[in-house]
This record gives structure tokens, sequence and C-alpha cells, in this order.
């Protein structure tokens, strides 16, 4: 097992008295080697579920263990670690560091884990050429299309080998072609072992992964395992 | 720490803007400190000059004499050599020191008694009176009593161990025995007594703060050839102007360092709002809140250094085409810049610390949800 997430429950108090309880008691666990697409309404709490397995948003009250030890025991360094090493994360708008080219981004999360920069550059450059990026090593994120940025974005999620690929909305700027390409490669990923957990408000994309989860008002609404049948409609 | 120093150098490669706008302020700043030191400076100078002509803090004669001999011209026939002793204590000496004035002290036997003859470096003197800087080869400067029991008056020629000597001037009474004196160039003096490359006397006029203690640490090596004495030139001048003038300069830096400071961290500030989603980012992907403090505030130390630099080229630049040359020497412009250097970069970092470590405990997943 990956990842468990015990009773999560997460509540944000606004400046005015009011509060939102975004995730109301998520219980879960993703196994190695699944992918699990995360489906719902706007505001169904999905991203906050996400950002929680994520080790970035501490929950209200629940746990989140990894590999024994509960994330949000852990010292804020120690968690950064933890990010860094074990979990990849995919950004619906992307979130490169605009001052690196396609290299260095991806280059990046392996740096910070203490790699040397020879072994972090040829790790992403291979990454980047199994993605199709070879020609664009050297390109800033604002001279690529937003598939290629998508693509480095992945790569650098991958970079360290992290047990775990969490990706909040991946295609939601993407128009429906691009969004299929994107989903082929999210499957050969995963093919090749990568467990990953996407979340996304496309219905049509449910079908995507191996196990789907319908969040509806911050609950777990329902859950199936996708089949091949399901797979081949 | 090594990726946070290669971060911080790609996005000084890249985003220039920022950078630009955050020297600019700094170098501005440290232009003004350039400009107010250099001013300081040489008032401080002005000031230990007008000190200095009060006579030497410390007074150096053969080991067998004292002040009081001195006094009296009575030196005896011991003697330092220029080569072996005078010039190398002139060298160790000289990062200590303001000025060092040697001169040859002797009595030269006359028809009506001992002239007392004092030999100066006229390139070298320290004196209230200009004119001995002025003396020529064959000139001389008497004393006011000197000059009424020979009668002579500036322009006469006087005759000094054979030689021929013009009066350039009277000097005005000291009321001690050297207004029975005659003060010529040193050279002259070595010249005409057989005394080529020696001289008895040497005036050391210390640095502002440096007391007789540190100099005659400086002189153990010629323990025995010489007599050091520590000349008390009165408290004001010892301690208390040198200390006017270092509060003075310690309230504007203060002042300075605190604006320089302030500026950084609004300049932090306003430059990592301006990114928030990336340093959010930088966090997510696993850089711990030790690595974004390093990483903001390693950028405000990177800008405070190269204003520094900025700063002491934009002045000593424009002073260098005014004026044909930098103020001061360059061991004054090293020391200034590293001073420069050191300051900026410890205000700068100061003031994006508080900044930075505010942002690095922001709860940064607000900006990343979408
Ligand atoms: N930082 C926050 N502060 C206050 N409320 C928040 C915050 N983040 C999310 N919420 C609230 O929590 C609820 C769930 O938000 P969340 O972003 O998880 O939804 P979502 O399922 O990802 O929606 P979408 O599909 O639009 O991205 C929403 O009602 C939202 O207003
Ligand atoms: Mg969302």
């Amino acid at each position: 097992m990956i990842l468990q997430l015990n009773d999560i429950r997460k509540e944000f108090k606004g400046r005015s008295n009011h509060s939102v309880l975004a995730v109301d008691d998520v219980s879960m666990q993703v196994e190695a080697g699944e992918f699990i697409v995360v489906n719902g309404a706007s505001g169904s709490g999905k991203s906050t579920l996400l950002f929680t397995m994520g080790a970035m948003l501490p929950p209200t009250s629940g746990q989140v263990v990894c590999d024994g030890t509960d994330l949000y025991a852990l010292s804020p360094s120690r968690r950064s670690k933890m990010r860094n090493l074990r979990i990849g994360f995919v950004f619906q708008t992307f979130n490169l560091i605009s001052y690196l080219n396609s290299l260095e981004n991806v280059a990046f999360p392996a740096l910070l884990a203490g790699s040397s920069k020879k072994a972090a550059m040829q790790r992403a450059e291979d990454l980047l050429n199994r993605l199709g990026l070879g020609e664009r090593l050297s390109h800033l994120p604002v001279e690529l299309s937003v598939g290629e940025r998508q693509r480095v974005a992945i790569c650098r999620g991958l970079v360290n080998a992290p047990d775990i690929l969490l990706a909040d909305e991946p295609t939601g700027n993407m128009d429906p072609e691009l969004t299929q390409e994107t989903m082929e490669l999210f499957r050969g990923i995963n093919r090749q072992g990568q467990t990953i957990v996407m979340v996304t408000h496309n219905p049509e994309l449910s079908e995507t992964g191996n196990r789907h989860v319908l969040m509806e008002k911050g609950s777990i609404r329902a859950e199936r395992i996708v089949s091949a049948e399901d797979k081949a409609l | 720490m090594r990726s946070i120093l290669w971060m911080t150098y790609r996005e000084l490669s890249v985003r220039k803007a920022s950078f630009i706008i955050g020297l600019t302020m700094c170098g501005l700043l440290i232009s003004m400190f350039v400009s107010i030191e250099w001013s300081l400076r040489s008032r401080g100078n002005r000031v230990q000059g007008d000190i200095d002509q009060m006579g030497p803090g410390i007074v150096v004669v053969p080991p067998d004499k004292s002040i009081a001999d001195l006094r009296q011209f009575d030196l005896g026939s011991r003697y330092f050599g220029t080569r072996e002793l005078v010039d190398p204590l002139i060298a160790r000496l000289s990062p200590h020191t303001r000025a060092v004035d040697v001169r040859l002290s002797v009595r030269i036997p006359t028809k009506d008694g001992k002239l007392p003859v004092v030999g100066i470096d006229p390139a070298r003197v320290v004196s209230p009176h200009e004119t001995l800087r002025q003396l020529g080869k064959n000139e001389v400067a008497i004393g006011r009593e000197l000059g009424r029991r020979l009668d002579k008056q500036s322009g006469d020629v006087i005759r000094i161990a054979g030689s021929e000597f013009s009066v350039k001037t009277i000097l005005p009474p000291a009321g001690d025995l050297s207004d029975l004196a005659a003060f010529m160039p040193v050279s002259r003096l070595q010249a005409v007594t057989g005394k080529i490359g020696k001289a008895n006397v040497i005036r050391i006029f210390p640095e502002s703060g440096r007391d007789f203690a540190e100099i005659r640490e400086l002189l153990t090596d010629y323990g025995s050839r010489l007599h050091a004495v520590a000349i008390d030139r009165g408290e004001i001048a010892e301690t208390r102007i040198p200390q006017t003038l270092a509060s003075h300069r310690y309230a504007v830096y203060v002042l300075l360092g605190v604006f320089l400071s302030f500026s950084m961290a609004i300049w932090t500030y306003l430059d990592s709002a301006q990114r928030l989603i990336e340093l959010a980012t930088v966090a997510a992907v696993g850089c711990s809140p030790a690595g974004l403090v390093g990483l903001l505030v390693g950028r405000s130390a990177v800008v405070g250094a190269g204003g520094a630099l900025l700063g002491v080229a934009l002045i000593g630049g424009s002073k260098w085409i005014t004026e044909g040359a930098f103020p001061g020497s360059i061991t004054d412009l090293s020391d200034l810049l590293a001073t420069a250097l050191c300051g900026a970069v410890f205000f700068s970092v100061a003031g994006a610390v508080p900044v930075a470590l505010n942002m690095s405990v922001r709860n940064y997943v607000g900006f990343l949800q979408n």
C-alpha cells in the first residue's frame, strides 16, 4: 500500500465567521500500481483532498499515512523531504519556474534531493526524451506550447521516481484532442508501474484509470473498479 | 544548499528586471554611504592634521637620550642608519601611522658657540610652518631669536659649517630653544656634517585611535637601538576629537543601514509577492522552509553585494572623471570597498530575513489551488 487516508476532514475558516467543510470524513487507500481518477462537481473538495494527500495541506483531523508515518506528524522540513522524494505533483496550470528551462525545471527536484548536477540533468533528459521533448530541453516555459508545458510538468513530477504521482485537473486547460493525448500519456506511465491519483471535474475521463472515485460535497459518494470492458466502451 | 545557490544564479541570469531594480536601489544607498564616508574621511584627515601640527604622538631618540635632551638639541653621537633602521621601521609602521617625520638634529660649533641645526625632509615634514615644506637645497629657516642675534632677515645669506645658505624665512617664536635653531633639508645637513644616511629623531604620528602601546609593540625588534617616548598631546587631541568624529560616523551609518534594511525588506516583499505561485511551487516540489528562506535571503545578499560594487563604482567613477583620480590611496579604496560590501550584505540580509521567514511559513496551497 502506498498511501492511506484515515477519516480526513478539512474545514476552511473564513475571515468572517463562516466556515466551509471542504472534505468530510474521507477514508481511502491507494495501492501500488493503481490509477485512481477522482471525479466530482466543482467545489466538491477534490483539490482539497489531493493537496492533503500531497503533504501540502494539513487536514483539520485525520491522518495521511505514507510508508508507516503520518505525514502531518512530521516536522515541516521532514514533510518537505517526503514531498520531494515520495510524491510527484502536477498542477492544472503546470507552475513551471519561469526562469528555468525545461531540463532545469525537471532536474530541480532532483537537485533539491541532493543528486549531483550531472545525474539530475541526465535523469531529466531521459524523462524528457521519453515524453518526446528531446528537442525542447533548453526552452524556457514561455517558449513552449500548452501540451509541451504539461509534459515538462509531468516529467518534473516523475524525476525523483515518486511512490505516487498526483495530478490536479491536468487537462483543465486543454482541448479534447490534447486531453486524449495526455490521458494516453498517463495511462502509459501507469502501465510502467507508476501509481497515479488524478483529479478532474470532467466526467468523461472517469474511465481512464482503473479505479473511479466520485466526490460530492466533500464526501465519497461512489467508488468502483473500472474493468477492461468499461474501457473498451 | 547547493541547489539554492544554483537557483539564485539561474534566476539572476534570466529575471533581470527585478534584480536591476534591487541593485539600483542598493547601489544608490551605497553611493550615498561612499560619498559621506569620503567627505567624513577628508574632514577627519583635516582635523587629525591640525592635531598633528601640535606635535607627534611618539618620538624616537637614541637609546640613552630623553625628550629633555631632544629639547636641548643634545642627542649625543649615536645615530640611526637610514637603510638599516629608519626605512624598515617606516615600512613597518606605515599601516598604523599618518606620517613619520625623520630628522637629524646636531649642534655645529661656530665662533659664537654651538648652533643647533635640524635637518628635515621637506617632502615629509609635519609642521605648522608651511615654509619648511618649501625649503630648497641651499635654504634655511631660522628661529626668531637666532635671526635677532645674527641680525639676519629673510633673503640674507648665512654660513653654516662652511657652506652658504639663504634665509628663506624667520620662524615665529616657539618659546623654546628651537627659537635659536636653524632648519635645513636633511640631505644638505648630512652632506655638510659628513653624516650621510644618518638621523637621530623619528617623529611618529599614529592613526587616530592607535595608542602608544600598539606602536611600541611594533618597535620591539629595534628595542635596544632606540628609545620611544609617548608625547601627551592632551586628552582633547588624543581621545575626545577622534571619539566625536567616530560617533558622528556611527550615527550616519546606523541610519543608512536601517534605511538599506528597510528598502531590502520592501524589495524582498514586493518581489516575492509578485511570484508567490513560483515560491509555492518551489515549496511544493520539496524545498524546505529553511531552503525558501535561503532562496529569498540569498537573492538579497547578492543584490546587496552587487549594489555595494555598483555604489563604489558610481562614486569612484564620478570622482575619477571629475578629479582624474580616486581620493585617497588604493588601500583606502579597498578598505572602503570591503566596508561597503560587508555593510551592504549585512543590512540587506537583515532586511530580507523577517520577510523570508514570514514567506516560508505561509501556507502556499491557496496560491496553487485553482
Ligand atoms: N483556501 C481556502 N479557503 C477557504 N475555502 C476554501 C479554500 N480552498 C477551498 N475552499 C473551499 O472548499 C471547497 C472545496 O474546494 P476545492 O477546491 O477542493 O473544490 P474542487 O472540487 O477542487 O473544485 P473545482 O473542480 O472547481 O476545482 C469549496 O467550497 C471552496 O470554496
Ligand atoms: Mg480543484
